[in-house]
């Protein structure tokens, strides 16, 4: 085994230690896939007309340099005039890296995007996100455009076109387009002294079942003129059900209901029990009903944590169990790597931690130490 | 799998290789997060692939490679600590051979590496991936990834012998 590679191991999993705590990342990454799929949401109702917004406004701020690259790139065949149908980003391009190469050499692309220097790129790259589009768009749109290469030189050049004026081949898939205009709408709808309670009653009114969306919908009414079926507050307060309450509806719930003690572990019972999927949102309809003066079916704290959701710093005291039954039986860092191999693992911890429980449960490894 | 089951299963693995990838424990959270956030909503896409976790890791990946936001100002000051540091551990080197030493010496000076050329530098030492795998899970040939690899074995000023040895075995 070469002794640079064995040094740049060691470097590298002597520093694992750095890995942030797990339960950090899970709390912030379902808040930003709840903000996300709002936005989702927001970006469908919206459409077009959201886009076509955003378009002429980047349009306008255009940079002068565009001039130039856009009438270099006005016959090209990938002059993207007239918007396609909306195309859902399906990326999944042979995602395992341990699968066999892939024999997809890329065809020669169409157009070779234009030579920017590092500030253009980045305005463009800029113009591509705030437009709302994200990574996985930026590998359908390598794979319509025939490119291949780094994807930020796929997202600066999508953002060259946007910011020439151009649209894209599909709508965004995930965050972000319609933040400015699903701020307008908002800012509309409680402008004209609307409320969340009011939101609940117009999404029942217009039978959508998202109150964020009715907030939508009337605020973009509002902008248009038109008058809203209900007067701003006439809905009373007190929402019984939180589905998808704004977001100062959904912390006051979140609030109450850790306040009255419930854990995580309860939302889970309670997602299940009210055939939810997300406990998250378990949290806020407890609490809503906490905050209603209802009862939730369990006692606060009273569910065990479920084998799916074990947390961090349990597993992390199995694993370090069985990494260390793994040493001490002998075996090595190389060991590991060439079960890892055998049992095509990736991940050379997570071969260490199996090996380690089989040796824990008695079992022999395929290769002595 | 569902989201869940992967995120109790998988994320200490996936956050001890952000953290390798990217030698930044704030970076490697924020990416992690930014990654899972859009995993979550297109778990049902991405739980179709053969391997989820693959298909994570490989997000990971470039989304480290693409990461733009405060970047710069993260990077500008992580610099400043890590030239730092590397003065430090070169001055450790002198009075101490240990293993310990070494690694956070190396660790110091993969830090000053392109990102491009760090991440080969894992996917093939850390992840044990070969050259192949590397050049489809970074889009770009495996004599790209090669001479990625070059570089930053060059860059990371390692012995000349050292060095002789890595190219030869590049060569093969």
């Amino acid at each position: 085994m070469n002794q640079d590679a064995d040094q740049l191991r060691e470097a590298f999993v002597a520093h694992e230690y750095l890995a942030p705590d797990a339960a950090d990342v899970i709390a912030v990454v379902h808040e930003k896939a709840r903000r996300y799929r709002r936005r989702r949401r927001a970006a469908q109702s919206a459409g077009g007309a959201v886009l076509g917004a955003g378009l002429v406004a980047g349009t306008v701020a255009a940079p002068g340099w565009l001039n130039a690259t856009s009438a270099r790139h006005s016959g090209s065949s990938l002059s993207l005039a007239a918007p396609a149908p909306q195309l859902t980003p399906t990326p999944l391009p042979s995602p395992s890296p341990l699968a066999s190469p892939a024999a997809v050499a890329s065809p020669a692309a169409v157009a070779s995007p234009s030579p920017l220097t590092s500030a253009q790129q980045d305005q463009a790259i800029n113009a591509y996100f705030a437009a709302g589009y994200d990574y996985n768009d930026a590998l359908a749109l390598a794979q319509l455009w025939h490119m291949s290469g780094d994807p930020s030189t796929i997202k600066a050049e999508a953002g060259r076109r946007l910011l020439a004026g151009q649209t894209l081949p599909f709508k965004p898939s995930a965050a972000g387009v319609a933040t400015a205009a699903e701020d307008g709408d908002l800012n509309a709808f409680f402008a004209a002294g609307y409320t969340y309670e009011d939101a609940v009653g117009l999404a029942q009114l217009w039978k959508i079942s998202d109150p964020y969306q009715a907030k939508i919908d009337a605020g973009q009414k509002l902008i248009a003129g038109q008058t809203l079926p209900i007067a701003p507050g006439s809905k009373p307060s007190t929402p019984t059900v939180a589905t998808s309450a704004s977001d100062s509806a959904s912390t006051a719930a979140l609030n109450t209901y850790f306040a009255a003690g419930y854990t995580y572990e309860d939302a889970v019972g309670l997602a299940q029990l009210w055939k939810i999927s997300d406990p998250y949102q378990a949290k806020i309809d407890g609490g809503a009903k906490l905050l209603a003066g209802e009862t939730l079916p369990f006692a606060a704290g009273s569910q065990p944590t479920p084998a799916a959701e074990v947390s961090a710093n349990a597993a992390a005291s199995a694993s370090d169990d069985a990494v260390n039954k793994f040493f001490n039986s002998g075996y090595t860092y190389d060991d590991a790597v060439t079960l890892g191999k055998l049992w095509n693992i990736a991940d050379t911890y997570q071969v260490k931690i199996d090996a380690g429980q089989k040796l824990l449960a008695g079992q022999t490894l395929p290769i002595k130490p | 799998m569902t989201f869940e089951q992967f995120i109790a299963t998988r994320l200490p693995g996936l956050l001890r290789h952000a953290v390798v990838l990217t030698g930044d424990r704030e970076l490697a959270q924020d990416v992690v997060q930014e990654v899972l956030a859009r995993a979550q909503v297109k778990w049902r896409q991405i739980a179709k692939a053969d391997s989820p976790d693959a298909y994570v890791r490989r997000m990971v990946v470039n989304e480290y490679l693409s990461w733009r936001r405060s970047w710069a100002v993260r990077n500008v000051r992580a610099v400043g600590e890590r030239l730092d540091a590397i003065g430090d551990a070169r001055a450790m080197e002198r009075d101490h051979a240990q293993t310990v030493v070494d690694a956070d010496a190396l660790w110091a000076r993969l830090a000053t590496l392109p990102r491009k050329q760090r991440a080969v530098l894992v996917l093939r030492y850390y992840e044990q991936l070969d050259d192949v795998s590397i050049a489809d899970l970074l889009d770009c040939a495996p004599a790209t990834v090669r001479s990625n690899a070059s570089k930053a074995l060059k860059n990371l000023r390692l012995t000349s012998e050292q060095q002789t040895r890595v190219h030869e075995k590049e060569l093969t």
